[in-house]
C-alpha cells in the first residue's frame, strides 16, 4: 500500500509540476509591438517623451504618423553630449548574443537572404555579410539554397538589420513633422529605411540603417561585443525613467575619454553603439536631476516624483551650453554623470551592476549629431 | 523456476553471439553461476567530405540545429566520423565521434566485457557490461571506459513471465534497442531515430508477458522509470537525475507465433522531464509503433516515433557538457528494413539487408529539416563467434538542411567470446 501510494505521488509529481519560467526571452520588433512595449508606437499613438510632462518639440503634436507604426526615439547621453537610439530587440537572461550570416547577391538578382528568421532565440539583428554572385537566372530565398548552390562566398563586414513582418514600420515621426527627432531637444536624428529580404524562404522586412558597421564580434565564437548602457536607480532593481548613458567600451575600459574623443568611430558611426548590456547605477544621496526652467513645472514634478529635489542650478551648466541639452541629466557632487568615464570616476564599483538585459539600440544621434546612414 | 523461462526473459538484454533479434536461448542448465562474456568490434570506415553533416561555408548557428549531425554513422554505437564544426558554435545536439573526419581509418569500435552472475537456486541475476571505447579526437587520446549496463534482475514468480530489473539496462521503447550491441545487430549502423529510443536507462523496469496458446499469441508489457528516458547519453544523461523526477516509458507488445510466420507488433510511449534540465516541468513525450514479420528467410521490421521536447527552463547539461538557450524540439521519424538470411553449411550464415530511414525534425524557431538515408549491406557469420559485415549509407538532405557529401562506407569484424 505504501509502495502504491509512493508510486502515485511520483506520478503526480511528474505530471503536475508547474510550468517552468522562460529563462531566455527575446523580444523582436514584432513581439515588442504585440505586447505594447513603448519601444514601438502604433500609428496615431501617443509618442513617449513628446507629451507632457515632457516638452513639446518639432510640430508639437506628440502623435505618431497615421500611416505607419514607429520605433520610439529614446533620449540618452554619451560622451558628455546628447545621444539617442531606437530599441529593436530585448534579450532577457542571455549571456551572449551571436552574429548570423547574411547573404548578399552581388549580381543584384536576389534580395538579401538572412541565415535565420526572427522566430528563433538565436536570431539577432547583427549579421555578418557573405557576398556571392548568383548564377544567371538563379532565384534564392533561403540560406540553404545559397549554400547548396556551391557559389563562392566572400566574407564581408557586419551589418545591423532588425527583422520585422511589418513592411511599413520606420522610426517614430510626429504628425506634421517630416523627420524623426530626439525628445527633450527636438534634434533631428538619422532615419532608417524599411527594406525587404528573405529568411528561410519567407519574405521579411528589415530596419536598415545603412552599411556602416555598428558592432564588433569575435570571429571565432561569433559573439557580438556588448557595451554598457547605464540606467540610474535610487533603489536596487527599480530603474528610473531617465535618459540612459551610453558607454563606449567594457567597464573600466572605455574607448573614449568622456569628451567625445574616441577610437572605434568610422565615418561618424561608432562600432560600439548597437548591442548594449543594461547596467544599473545605484545613485548615492546627493544625486539630483537637472530640469531647464522652460520645462518646469511639469517635468520638475515628474523628477520630484522619482525622488530627486530637482534643484540643480542653471549655473552648473557650462556657459555655452543650451539648457535643453542638459534636460534630465544626472548631477552628483559637481559632476555630470553623462559618460561612462564620468560614472566610473564618480560612482564606486559596488554601486554599478550589470543586469540580465541586453538591448539592440542602434544609435541615431551621437555626440550631439546625427549618426550617418 | 524454469531455467528456460529465465533464459527467455533475459534474452532481450543478454544475447550473446548467434542470437537472432529476440536474443539467445542458452542450453537449459548448462551455465555456470558466474560467466564472463564479451565481444570485440573492429572496424574500417570512410566517410565522404569531412566526415560531418556540416556544409562548408554555413556559419548559421547553432551549427547542429540545421543539419543532421548523426547521419554519417560508422559503427553500431552510432558514433559518427566527425563532429568537428570548424569552430562554428554548436549547442549540444551531437553524437559521439570516432574523429576520423573524411579519412579512411581502421577502428576499434568496442571492446565489450560482460560479467553475469546467476545466484544458484535463487531467481536473481546480476549483470554488468563494461565497454572500452578507444577513440582519438582533436584533443588527443580520448579513450573511454563505459559502464553500459549494470543491473540486478529478479523473477519473483516461477509461474509467471514477470521480471523486475533495477539498475542501468536497455531501453523498453520500440525494438531497435534489441540490436544495440554490434554482435547482435544484423547491420552495422543504427537508424536515424535510434538516438531517441536506444539509450540505456538507469532506474527500474518490469516486464510481463502472457501466452495465449489457443491463439498462438502472446501479449507483453514492458515499463520503466528511469533518470533520463530513452534518448542516448549525449542528449540525455542517465547517471544522475537532474530533476528528481523519473521519466516513464513503456511498450505494449503483441506476438503471433504461427509455425511458418512470426508477427510482432508494439506500441511505445515515453513521458517525463527532460533530464538535461533541472526542473521537472520541462517535459519530453514520445509515441512509437513497431512491427516485425519473419517468414522463411525474410525478416521485415519497421519502427516510427514522434518525440516532442519543451523548451528549456535553464541551461541544459547533457553528455556533451553545459549549453544555453535550450530550444523546444520536435521530431517525426522512422525506418523500414528488409533482411534475407540464409544458413550455409558448416554453421555459417549469410544475410543481406536494406533499410530506408527518414527523419523530419525542427528546433523551435528554425526551419525544419528533412533527411533520409538508404542503407545496404551484408553480414557473413564465418564461425559461431566470428562475423564480418559491410555497409554503405547514402545520406540525403531532402529539405531544410544544405546538401552535403556525408555518405559512409563502413565495415565491421566482430569476435564474440
Amino acid at each position: 500500500m505504501r509502495i502504491r501510494g509512493g508510486a502515485i505521488a511520483l506520478l503526480l509529481a511528474a505530471c503536475g509540476a508547474p510550468p517552468p519560467p522562460d529563462p531566455w526571452t527575446l523580444w523582436t520588433i514584432d513581439s515588442l509591438a504585440l505586447r505594447g512595449d513603448p519601444s514601438v508606437v502604433p500609428a496615431n499613438g501617443t509618442l513617449p517623451f513628446f507629451a507632457p510632462p515632457y516638452p513639446a518639440v518639432g510640430s508639437g503634436t506628440h502623435v505618431q504618423a497615421s500611416t505607419n507604426p514607429g520605433l520610439t526615439i529614446f533620449p540618452a547621453f554619451s560622451e558628455g553630449q546628447t545621444a539617442a537610439y531606437m530599441t529593436t530587440e530585448i534579450w532577457q537572461n542571455f549571456d551572449v548574443v551571436w552574429v548570423q550570416p547574411l547573404y548578399i547577391d552581388l549580381s543584384g538578382q536576389n534580395k538579401p537572404i538572412f541565415g535565420v528568421g526572427a522566430g528563433t532565440r538565436f536570431y539577432s539583428p547583427f549579421w555578418q555579410i557573405f557576398f556571392y554572385t548568383a548564377p544567371q537566372g538563379a532565384s534564392f530565398t533561403g540560406a540553404r539554397e545559397v549554400i547548396a548552390s556551391g557559389v563562392p562566398l566572400q566574407e564581408g563586414p557586419g551589418k545591423y538589420c532588425a527583422l520585422t513582418n511589418d513592411p511599413a514600420i520606420l522610426a517614430a515621426v510626429q504628425q506634421n513633422d517630416t523627420v524623426p527627432r530626439r525628445p527633450l531637444t527636438g534634434d533631428e536624428v538619422s532615419a532608417p529605411v524599411n527594406n525587404v529580404g528573405w529568411a528561410d524562404g519567407v519574405k521579411v522586412w528589415f530596419i536598415d540603417l545603412g552599411n556602416s558597421q555598428r558592432f564588433l564580434w569575435d570571429y571565432e565564437t561569433l559573439v557580438v561585443e556588448e557595451t554598457p548602457l547605464f540606467a540610474f536607480a535610487l533603489t536596487p532593481g527599480a530603474l528610473l525613467d531617465l535618459p540612459r548613458v551610453g558607454g563606449t567600451g567594457p567597464w573600466r575600459s572605455p574607448r573614449c575619454d568622456g569628451q567625445g574623443n574616441c577610437t572605434g568611430i568610422v565615418g561618424g558611426v561608432p562600432v560600439f553603439g548597437a548591442l548594449w548590456r543594461v547596467w544599473q547605477v545605484l545613485l548615492p544621496g546627493g544625486a539630483d536631476v537637472y530640469v531647464p526652467p522652460s520645462m518646469k513645472p511639469d517635468l520638475l514634478a515628474a523628477v520630484q516624483a522619482m525622488g530627486f529635489p530637482g534643484k540643480v542650478p542653471d549655473s552648473a551648466l557650462p556657459s555655452s551650453a543650451k539648457p535643453a541639452d542638459y534636460a534630465l541629466r544626472v548631477y552628483l557632487n559637481g559632476a555630470w554623470l553623462d559618460s561612462q568615464n564620468a560614472i566610473q570616476a564618480n560612482i564606486p564599483d559596488w554601486r554599478v551592476e550589470e543586469t540580465g538585459t541586453d538591448v539592440a539600440c542602434p544609435l541615431v544621434l551621437f555626440r550631439g549629431a546625427k549618426v550617418p546612414r | 523456476m524454469s531455467p528456460l523461462l529465465v533464459a527467455l526473459l533475459l534474452a532481450q538484454e543478454i544475447a550473446p553471439a548467434g542470437s537472432g533479434a529476440d536474443g539467445y536461448t542458452p542450453p537449459a542448465g548448462a551455465q555456470p553461476a558466474l560467466r564472463i562474456l564479451g565481444y570485440v568490434d573492429l572496424g574500417w570506415a570512410r566517410a565522404q567530405g569531412n566526415g560531418t553533416s556540416f556544409a562548408p561555408g554555413d556559419t548559421r548557428i547553432p551549427a547542429d540545429y540545421g543539419v543532421d549531425t548523426f547521419a554519417p554513422a560508422v559503427n553500431s554505437r552510432g558514433d559518427v566520423a566527425s563532429t568537428d564544426s570548424g569552430g562554428v558554435f554548436t549547442n549540444g545536439f551531437l553524437p559521439h565521434s570516432v574523429g576520423i573526419g573524411g579519412h579512411p581509418s581502421f577502428l576499434i569500435n568496442t571492446v565489450d566485457l560482460d560479467v553475469q552472475y546467476v545466484a544458484p537456486g535463487a531467481p536473481l541475476m546480476l549483470f554488468t557490461r563494461a565497454q572500452l571505447l578507444p577513440r582519438f579526437s582533436s584533443a588527443g587520446e580520448s579513450t573511454q571506459l563505459l559502464v553500459e549496463q549494470a543491473f540486478a534482475r529478479v523473477i519473483p514468480f516461477s509461474s509467471q513471465e514477470f521480471a523486475v530489473t533495477v539498475g542501468k539496462s536497455d531501453s523498453v521503447f520500440g525494438i531497435e534497442y534489441l540490436e544495440n550491441e554490434a554482435n547482435l545487430r544484423t547491420g552495422i549502423t543504427p537508424s536515424l531515430i535510434a538516438r531517441y529510443t536506444t539509450g540505456q536507462g538507469l532506474g527500474a523496469k518490469a516486464f510481463f508477458r502472457r501466452q495465449v496458446a489457443p491463439l498462438w499469441s502472446a501479449v507483453s508489457i514492458n515499463v520503466s522509470a528511469t533518470n533520463g528516458g530513452t534518448l542516448v547519453d549525449t542528449l540525455s544523461p542517465q547517471s544522475a537525475s537532474q530533476t528528481g523526477t523519473p521519466t516513464f516509458s513503456g511498450r505494449f507488445g503483441y506476438e503471433l507465433n504461427l509455425p511458418s510466420v512470426e508477427v510482432k507488433l508494439g506500441f511505445s510511449a515515453m513521458d517525463g522531464p527532460r533530464n538535461d534540465q533541472s526542473q521537472p516541468g520541462v517535459r519530453q513525450k514520445a509515441l512509437g509503433a513497431d512491427a516485425r514479420v519473419v517468414f522463411s528467410v525474410v525478416e521485415i521490421r519497421a519502427e516510427g516515433i514522434h518525440l516532442k521536447q519543451d523548451e528549456g527552463a535553464g541551461d541544459k547539461i547533457n553528455g556533451l557538457g553545459t549549453h544555453s538557450v535550450v530550444s523546444g524540439f520536435e521530431v517525426w521519424g522512422g525506418y523500414a528494413q528488409l533482411a534475407l538470411g540464409v544458413d550455409l553449411p558448416g554453421g555459417r550464415r549469410v544475410a543481406v539487408y536494406g533499410r530506408y530511414d527518414r527523419r523530419h525534425a525542427q528546433f523551435e524557431g528554425f526551419v525544419p529539416i528533412t533527411v533520409d538515408r538508404i542503407t545496404g549491406g551484408a553480414r557473413l557469420d564465418l564461425l559461431e563467434n566470428l562475423a564480418v559485415k559491410g555497409e554503405y549509407l547514402k545520406n540525403r538532405e531532402i529539405e531544410g538542411a544544405p546538401q552535403v557529401d556525408n555518405d559512409v562506407l563502413t565495415s565491421s569484424l566482430i569476435y564474440t567470446w
